[in-house]
């Protein structure tokens, strides 16, 4: 087990900035997942701690070592590839054997371990199988059984689970997280998908164009995202952003005013610390379909998914509000005026219009 | 109502056959002018070999040919000259054969990785199989050459010189021929290499496996159906081996231990005195021992193939 560090770096593809001087510590025995959309250059993190790309300037550390100019193959990381990259001509047990017999490790022990592997990820009796008869997610668990095999200091999963359909998914996200937890090694994760990252993560951190925006927990990402880059990344749906002016209310206390009305200000927030013009950010479950709501607007569509509903409005300046409503009640029609109401004031959050940094509460 | 209710099953399945016999015809309307050709210039005169095999051919020219049927297939296997021959194709291919494919792949790991100006080597590794076989013995019978040859230049000047020795001559036709096949060999690894995937060799290098390992372990099996494709086209190419011997060693080959069949056969065409019965033995079992070796490799190279799907 290690710490992994990335000490300010920078990773270049010929005009194109992959990694904009991160700086970043995965602790000793956590699963951290790399979170952001494609081409955001969360695979390029992990293939800089694994060896596969050299960053151009900063240091990467493994442990106490620089491992910058360290091969791949002595660097004591494993790592599962999106595609698996399992080898096609070899069996599940020659593939799980490879990196021990790379390392020279005897045959009798060699067997025992590629046993105890398979035992424990249930490939026991695919083991003289080749990739190609396999499905999936049996790929999926002997590329992680290759990367268990001989226990490393630290994993790197790059989008494991992205060939998996949606069932195999839920179920493989358990198993690794319960995987990790047994086995404590430091682990870095790649994802786009959210869910995952929420579901798996002690810690996550979100990139975005090659820029680490936020690492944190996975609730207080949620809670309170660094940007709007990271309120709007996360949740499904994600947290509505509107531009709003912090100015006196009708009653003379201090409000925020949207297009459609206005909403008082947060608490937590003292208005001469604010400047007038901000981005509001309220998550679609601390609003509410309320004939009596502070805010006016028009209904677009409905998105029922079951237990709940997605109202999906427009204000009168164009700006879309996304409220998540109980399937229960009753629905308005296509293009009818409703009224929103704001359920929990406190939620609301602030960022700055211009640099889209989340605004400090006093 | 359905068509099958108005037409009834029978009329549709008449017209379906009637449509598959009128495409059929079409079929092999296209196909005939390639057909005759095939017929004239490969089948007939492949066919008429058998038969030539079995007349024996006058000394004098206007005498006909007389038929002696098998004797003359057994006097010309049996013959000093003929075992000679077989001896020289057999080293020759021996030489030529893996020395080129190993090359071949080598310079295409090479050119594989991903470096700055890689692509002019990529030029110059392929551009042998843009040069025919007679430029490319003009080059090499210049190199060799005991007079004004780059050899003898950088002190290698053997007596006999190299293409006038019995124990050289073969060697180096050897190596034109390894030379000139050496960019299809290059081009031919190069194709497979861009099918293993760089994942998988990427997974490799983290799992621990050296630059050889890669290559011994991943590589080389991953490139079998490719490698075995090769050795099969290469073989029947150095069986077939001709213009260098012809360009570089000539009428003193059986001399020089340069006489492959392919030179033998042509000896007994256009030679001194002409056997075109000969020939047509000498043809037949050049064709068979090709067939024999080609299907030796399917059968037993074929099963360490590594087929990964």
């Amino acid at each position: 087990m290690a710490t992994v560090q990335f000490e300010h770096v920078s990773k270049r593809f010929g005009d194109v900035v992959a990694i904009d001087d991160l700086t970043l510590q995965v602790l000793d025995g956590e699963l951290l997942v790399l979170l952001g959309p494609s081409g955001c250059g969360k695979s390029t993190v992990l293939r800089m701690v694994a060896g596969l790309d050299e960053p151009d300037e900063g240091s990467v550390m493994i442990g106490e070592d620089t491992v910058n100019d360290v091969e791949p193959r002595d660097r004591d990381v494993a790592m599962v590839f999106q595609s698996y990259a399992l080898y096609p001509h070899l069996t599940v047990a020659r593939n799980l054997e490879f990196p021990l017999r790379q390392r020279g490790v005897e045959r009798a022990e060699r067997e025992k371990t590629v046993a105890n592997v398979a035992e424990l990820l249930q490939l026991t009796q695919l083991l003289e199988r080749k990739p190609a008869q396999l499905s999936g997610g049996q790929r999926q668990r002997v590329a992680l059984g290759r990367a268990i095999v001989r226990q490393p200091s630290v994993f790197l999963m790059d989008e494991p689970l992205s060939n998996l359909d949606a069932a195999l998914r839920a179920e493989t996200r358990g198993e690794i997280v319960a995987l990790q937890k047994r086995l404590g090694t430091t682990t870095m994760y790649v994802t786009h998908d959210q869910v995952e990252a929420m579901t798996m993560g002690d810690r996550i951190a979100v990139v975005s164009a090659g820029v680490l925006q936020q690492v944190t927990t996975p609730k207080d990402l949620y809670a309170l995202p660094a940007n709007v880059f990271v309120a709007g990344f996360l949740g499904n749906p994600p947290m509505n952003l509107m531009p709003a002016t912090v100015t006196t209310g009708t009653a003379g206390s201090t409000v925020l005013r949207l297009a459609g009305g206005e909403v008082p200000l947060p608490p937590a927030y003292n208005r001469s610390r604010l400047p007038t013009a901000v981005t509001a950010g309220v998550r679609p479950e601390a609003l509410a379909l309320d004939p009596q709501g502070s805010l006016s607007a028009v209904m677009t569509i409905a998105e029922v998914l079951g237990a709940e509903v997605h109202v999906i409005a427009r204000l009168p300046d164009g700006t879309r509000l996304i409220v998540r409503q109980d399937a229960r009640h009753a629905l308005p029609n296509r293009d009818e005026p409703i009224r929103i109401a704001l359920i929990e004031p406190g939620s609301v959050l602030l960022f700055d219009s211009d640099s889209g940094e989340r605004l400090q509460a006093a | 109502m359905t068509v099958e209710a108005i037409v009834g099953p029978s009329a549709r399945r008449r017209v379906r056959r009637k449509r598959r016999r009128r495409e059929a015809l079409i079929g092999y309307a296209f196909i005939l002018p390639a057909l005759f050709v095939f017929c004239l210039f490969t089948f007939y005169p492949f066919l008429h070999n058998f038969k030539l095999a079995l007349y024996q051919t006058s000394p004098y020219p206007n005498e006909p040919s007389k038929f002696v049927g098998l004797h003359q297939v057994g006097q010309v296997l049996s013959s000093t000259q003929f075992l000679q021959s077989l001896t020289s194709t057999i080293l020759f291919t021996l030489m030529v054969v893996p020395i080129g494919l190993m090359l071949g792949l080598l310079l295409a790991v090479v050119a594989h990785r991903k470096l700055k100006g890689i692509g002019i080597y990529r030029t110059i590794f392929s551009s042998t199989v843009v040069t025919s076989v007679a430029i490319a013995a003009v080059i090499f019978g210049t190199f060799m050459d005991p007079v004004v040859g780059l050899l003898p230049w950088l002190g290698i000047n053997p007596t006999p010189p190299l293409l006038e020795n019995p124990t050289w001559a073969l060697p180096a036709v050897a190596i034109v021929t390894i030379w000139q096949g050496l960019g299809l060999s290059f081009i031919i690894m190069s194709a497979g290499l861009q099918s293993v995937p760089d994942d998988v060799l990427e997974a490799a290098e983290v799992d621990g496996a050296s630059p050889s390992s890669r290559f011994w372990h991943i590589i080389v099996p991953l490139l079998s159906p490719i490698l075995f494709f090769a050795l099969v086209i290469a073989t029947i190419s150095a069986f077939q081996s001709f213009g260098q011997i012809d360009l570089l060693t000539g009428s003193n080959s059986a001399y020089l231990h340069t006489d492959v069949l392919t030179y033998f056969i042509y000896q007994n065409i256009q030679g001194q005195a002409p056997n075109p019965g000969v020939a047509s033995v000498l043809s037949i079992a050049l064709f068979l021992m090709t067939l024999t070796l080609t299907l030796i490799q399917l059968r037993y190279v074929e099963r360490r193939v590594q087929y990964a799907r």
